[in-house]
């Protein structure tokens, strides 16, 4: 008898454990069964050639504002970032596409070095400065453009990072990976990602460990910025026009992501494959309701808020749990 | 000698700047707009810009009272546009408009326990969790409604935003009212106190004995009342609910103008006085951009120039 508990507590222990360190994973799981069940063409490879290609751009710029995420700092001028690219990328793609990409992303790298440098130097609240910058740069893109979109002048190129498929697969899905895999290779196995996470866990800390914790900082915004631009050129390209709206709402549906990924939002720890996961998870519920031709397109909204209020709400039920575990 | 009269009268000067410092910002910004601005100086554009003001004053204070214990919410937006879909069911079935007012306010209050708990109690960071709410009602709101306007007669409730007393708009009087009750209580109340304590050092809150779970949701369902009062104005001023359109730019107004007004983000004490003038200050940006007849794309700019200028006076010499 007491040999039967025993053995059912270890297997419950087991799999809590994997739920535990893997819950972005699980959950994608669940989501990806229930969809398929309930919808007999969301598997069908046109649909989920599709659906990765809609998400890859906001899982470029997610990958980014999770290294910012991981200082504990925030970046809400993620929308105007990706505006700003596109124009740049549009302006330029006269000149050829490698000249367009790399001011695009010059152009980028140069708003989110601005953001570090200004929550470094006056130590005003990260929220407040990419709100300021947020509005900045959206009103330097209004005034440029006057409220118009830009043509993207068409090239091989173009076409071939955003309306190119190998096997199915959207190449822009593929440089979502790469990105994904580098940025995981450079937080385990370099010293600035350790610093990174040293930075986002105890600040002070860091800086008595001989981290410059501003450097850091502002690496960290300006690598947001430039895959967040990378993104905005992919959205440009793939629609052949930079317009002046394009990537609103993008930082808080990244932000959710994010959190889906099971990166904690006040920093220190979390991993880049977790955003990748939450960034499809959110893909697939919001396919789901596209599916579900019945339901008006307002329910995305209800949807999407339940399905992070609920994941979120499990998240910190089992944190709660674990300490509980720990305690005792 | 002369030295240290220089360093102390440079001491003093420092501590003005940062004691009224957006106090200044104001001040320039009204003197600047008297020079420049045609008809800035009358009763009517005065009382115009306090009418446009009233609302996203009610709101900062009740976001400064989140802020002070070191938590957003950006979900006040959201609150706005269900509190006209509410009034708007409500008064279409012919329940009285008391009735629909009161149930109002405990439908928001509701959901602010529910997103106060979930960051008390739960302790999940209120950013994420005031996005999903801001996402769900928001939702729920455009749902009910299908994404059109409904339009609301009641003379009743239009009084909250187009009536006048004495020629004074009554939206106006209701939310000096109701922020000098806050500005008193929140001067002497014990209730103040553990407020600031909560936000500034949480776990001495705890060790001191505040129960500061209870002093998180009791801040989140302060919140949601003003929210609720301010979503009734723009409902009335408005004569409809539109919750498609309604709500996006509120949290992001409030949030900015609670950090010009000083109080800070990462909890500590709440300046609602502050809070009053950084309103002022961003409603000024709008109204002197509007009446001068330049560009929106221009009064982003000029935004983000002021947001960040009126920060930096503040925490110039902090350290």
């Amino acid at each position: 008898m007491v040999n039967l508990m025993k053995i059912r507590n270890k297997i419950i222990e087991k799999i809590y454990e994997l739920l535990k360190n893997h819950t972005a994973f699980w959950i994608l799981l669940l989501v990806v069964t229930l969809t398929s069940l309930f919808y007999d063409n969301f598997l069908i490879s046109r649909n989920i050639s599709n659906l990765l290609r809609q998400n890859s751009m906001l899982g470029i710029s997610a990958i980014g504002l999770t290294f910012v995420v991981f200082t504990g700092g925030i970046d809400l001028s993620i929308p105007s970032v990706v505006a700003l690219a596109g124009v740049v990328f549009a302006e330029f793609s006269g000149f050829g596409f490698y000249t367009a990409l790399f001011a695009a992303l010059f152009a980028a790298a140069i708003c989110g070095m601005l953001n570090g440098i200004l929550i470094c130097r006056t130590k005003i609240a990260p929220f407040i400065v990419t709100l300021a910058t947020y509005y900045a740069i959206k009103g330097i893109v209004y005034t440029y453009t006057r409220n118009f979109s830009i043509k993207v002048i068409d090239s091989p190129e173009v076409t071939f990072i955003s309306r190119t498929f190998i096997h199915g697969i959207p190449i822009s899905f593929i440089i979502l990976v790469i990105c994904g895999i580098v940025c995981a290779l450079v937080l385990h196995y370099s010293s600035f990602g350790r610093h990174l996470l040293a930075v986002g866990g105890n600040e002070e800390a860091a800086h008595y460990m001989g981290i410059n914790v501003n450097l850091v900082k502002t690496a960290a915004y300006t690598l947001s910025s430039t895959f967040t631009g990378l993104g905005g050129i992919i959205l440009a390209c793939r629609l052949i026009a930079a317009q002046p709206m394009a990537g609103e709402g993008w930082d808080m549906q990244a932000l959710s992501a994010i959190v889906i990924g099971g990166t904690l939002l006040k920093g220190g720890k979390g991993s880049f494959i977790g955003t990748i996961l939450g960034i499809l998870t959110l893909g697939i519920v919001m396919n789901a309701i596209s599916l579900q031709t019945s339901l008006s397109s307002w329910w995305q909204w209800i949807v999407r808020g339940g399905f992070l209020l609920i994941v979120v709400v499990v998240q910190g039920i089992v944190e709660i749990y674990n300490e509980k575990q720990k305690n005792s | 000698m002369e030295k240290t009269q220089d360093t102390q009268s440079n001491i003093i000067f420092e501590l003005i700047l940062k004691k009224y410092g957006t106090v200044i910002v104001l001040l320039l910004f009204i003197f600047l707009n008297i020079l420049f601005t045609k008809n800035f100086f009358t009763i009517s554009s005065i009382l115009n810009i306090l009418q446009q003001a009233s609302v996203t004053a009610l709101l900062s204070v009740g976001m400064t009272l989140v802020a002070s214990t070191g938590n957003y919410d950006l979900a006040i937006g959201s609150y706005v546009a269900l509190v006209g879909v509410i009034c708007a069911l409500m008064l279409r079935a012919g329940i009285p408009t008391f009735f629909a007012v009161l149930s109002c306010f405990v439908v928001v209050i509701l959901f602010e326990l529910v997103a106060g708990y979930i960051v008390a109690y739960l302790k999940i960071q209120s950013i994420i969790v005031t996005i999903a709410l801001q996402t769900l009602v928001k939702g729920v709101a455009t749902v009910i409604t299908g994404g059109n306007v409904i339009q609301i007669t009641d003379k009743s409730l239009l009084f909250f935003g187009q009536g006048r007393i004495f020629g004074i708009p009554f939206q106006i009087i209701l939310t000096v009212v109701i922020i000098a009750l806050f500005i008193f209580i929140m001067s002497r109340s014990v209730f103040s106190r553990k407020l600031s304590a909560t936000g500034d050092n949480e776990n001495a809150a705890i060790l001191v004995g505040i129960k500061t779970q209870r002093i998180k949701m009791m801040a989140f369902m302060l919140c949601g009342l003003l929210s609720t009062f301010a979503g009734l104005i723009v409902t009335a001023k408005i004569e409809g609910a539109d919750p498609a359109n309604i709500g996006a730019d509120f949290p992001l107004s409030a949030i900015a103008a609670t950090a010009i007004g000083g109080t800070p983000l990462t909890g500590g004490k709440p300046r609602i006085v502050g809070t009053v003038i950084g309103v002022m200050i961003i409603q000024l940006i709008d109204t002197s951009i509007n009446m001068n007849n330049i560009q929106y794309s221009y009064s982003l700019i000029i935004k983000a120039v002021i947001i960040i200028l009126s920060l930096l006076f503040q925490n110039s010499k902090k350290d």
